[in-house]
Parts: structure tokens; C-alpha cells; sequence
């Protein structure tokens, strides 16, 4: 493979990495932080598939090895959210009012909430992704949704 | 997911929605295949109380999926990343000279002998 077309590859995907790794750490720069180490720590665990990677340029190779790509990537990124949760607490986040209950929610809720509703991945592409069991992320993905629910709800009744 | 027939029936029967909560949200999520699908699509079309339950659960959606954030980038913070990947490619992809990063690599990855 060659880097330019990795590069191709990568700069399409970075949008979206950044909105998955906004939403786990809920700062900028930290976001920004964590998709480059996610991919540092990629390209040296899997160097040596991405440089042998047979990459042709039809449609199909082209989606198989992206999605290997955005698939990894967001899996870093949530690995590393939850071990620099305890750092993040630290920083000054942006008050998000509108988004409160979300970011009250732990990083494995937030993250298998997040790839369900803006990026319409199923229950299977979760699971692949935050190496979780299928319980745990249809349980995640109902009790989030709910509390989601259940506060917004909670919210008007109390202004009222 | 299997859909009870007799069950079905025996709603029908008690004047309940056809479908249930666990149904709908089943379809809505995707996990049905197309023969349940249509089942579903059928039971919205011929009961009211379902087509009902259907349009709350779908409004339950849309507004959870705005209670969500979704960040955009900014191009400054584009334009960085995209500089920082380059830095990474040269440094660890395509490079045959060892850099400190596969050195370092290469010690962590090493099980040490115990004698």
C-alpha cells in the first residue's frame, strides 16, 4: 500500500473519528490527542499488514480496508478514553446543557449509544468494535437510551 | 427473533396492540429479517393501536438521537491531525530504518527470561 493512499484513506475518516472522540472526552484538544495516538498505536501493532496490505483500487478493496481502518481507530480511541478517564476529570470541559445527561453516562454507555444513533452501526459492529459481549451492549444501548428519556422527561416536568 | 403466531392471535382477541414494545423496537433496530419484517409492517398497517405504539417508539427515537452530540471538526484541527498521521507514516510505515518508537516497541513486546 502506498502512503498516499492511506493518507486518502485516513483524511476521510478523521471527521468522524473526531465526533466518536469528542463525545468520550468531551474537550478539544484532548480529542485531538486521542486520534493520534490511537493511530501511533495502531500502525505499530499492525505495521506490518498495513504495509503488505494488497491494495487495489477497485470499490470493494477500498471499503474493506477503510472500514479496517475506522473500525481499529475507534476502538483505540475508546480503549484509551478509559484509561485517561481519571486525567479528563481534570480539565475544563465545555458546558454542553443540552447534552448533560449524555455526558453523564460512563464511556462504554456513551460509546455504544453514540456508534447506535449517529453512526447506525448493529448491534454485531458494536460488538466488533468495543470488543463487547451482545448482552452488554443491547444493555447498555436500552438503559442509556431510557435514562436519556427519563431525565429529559424528568427536566420539563420540573420546569414546569 | 421469533414471532408467536397464537400469541398473536390471542391479542387479536383481547382487543391488545398486535406487536409489543420488544417488537417494534426489533424492527426499528434492524434485527429482523425480511419475513418478520413484512409480519411487522403488516400488523402497523392492520391495527391502529399498533401503528400507535409504532409512532411513539419512533418519536422516541428521534429525540434521543438529539439528546447525542455530534462534534464537527474544525478545519485548524483537521489540517493538524492530518499533519500529525503524515509524521506518523514517515516515521513508523514504509521506513526501514528503526526508529525510537519500534525500538521502544520491540522492548515492550520482548518476554523477559526468568532463570
Amino acid at each position: 500500500m502506498k502512503t498516499d493512499e492511506l493518507e486518502y484513506l485516513l483524511s476521510s475518516l478523521i471527521p468522524k473519528l473526531y465526533s466518536f472522540a469528542f463525545a468520550m472526552m468531551q474537550e478539544e484538544s484532548m480529542a485531538e490527542q486521542i486520534i493520534i495516538d490511537a493511530y501511533s498505536v495502531l500502525v505499530v501493532k499492525d505495521r506490518e499488514f498495513i504495509e503488505n496490505y494488497k491494495y487495489e483500487d477497485t470499490k470493494k478493496e477500498k471499503v474493506s480496508f477503510k472500514r479496517y481502518l475506522f473500525i481499529n481507530l475507534l476502538r483505540e480511541i475508546f480503549e484509551m478514553s478509559l484509561k485517561r478517564k481519571t486525567h479528563s476529570k481534570y480539565l475544563i470541559k465545555r458546558n454542553f446543557k443540552e447534552y448533560n445527561s449524555f455526558y453523564s453516562f460512563d464511556n462504554q454507555q456513551k460509546a455504544v449509544l453514540f456508534l447506535k444513533e449517529n453512526f447506525e452501526f448493529s448491534i454485531e459492529m458494536i460488538q466488533e468494535t468495543l470488543q463487547l459481549e451482545k448482552h452488554q451492549v443491547v444493555e447498555n444501548l436500552y438503559n442509556s437510551r431510557q435514562k436519556l428519556l427519563d431525565t429529559d422527561v424528568s427536566l420539563s416536568v420540573g420546569e414546569l | 427473533m421469533n414471532i408467536d403466531i397464537d400469541l398473536f392471535r390471542e391479542r387479536k382477541v383481547e382487543n391488545k396492540p398486535l406487536l409489543t414494545s420488544a417488537q417494534i423496537n426489533a424492527y426499528l433496530d434492524n434485527k429482523l429479517n425480511q419475513e418478520e419484517n413484512k409480519f411487522i409492517e403488516n400488523a402497523i398497517g392492520s391495527c391502529d393501536q399498533s401503528l400507535e405504539l409504532f409512532q411513539i417508539k419512533k418519536a422516541e427515537r428521534e429525540f434521543v438521537k438529539e439528546l447525542i452530540p455530534y462534534e464537527t471538526i474544525s478545519r485548524g484541527q483537521l489540517k493538524s491531525i492530518k499533519a500529525e498521521f503524515k509524521d506518523i507514516n514517515n516515521a513508523i510505515l514504509f521506513n526501514e530504518k528503526p526508529t525510537l518508537v519500534k525500538k521502544v516497541y520491540k522492548f515492550l513486546t520482548t518476554p523477559v527470561i526468568e532463570f
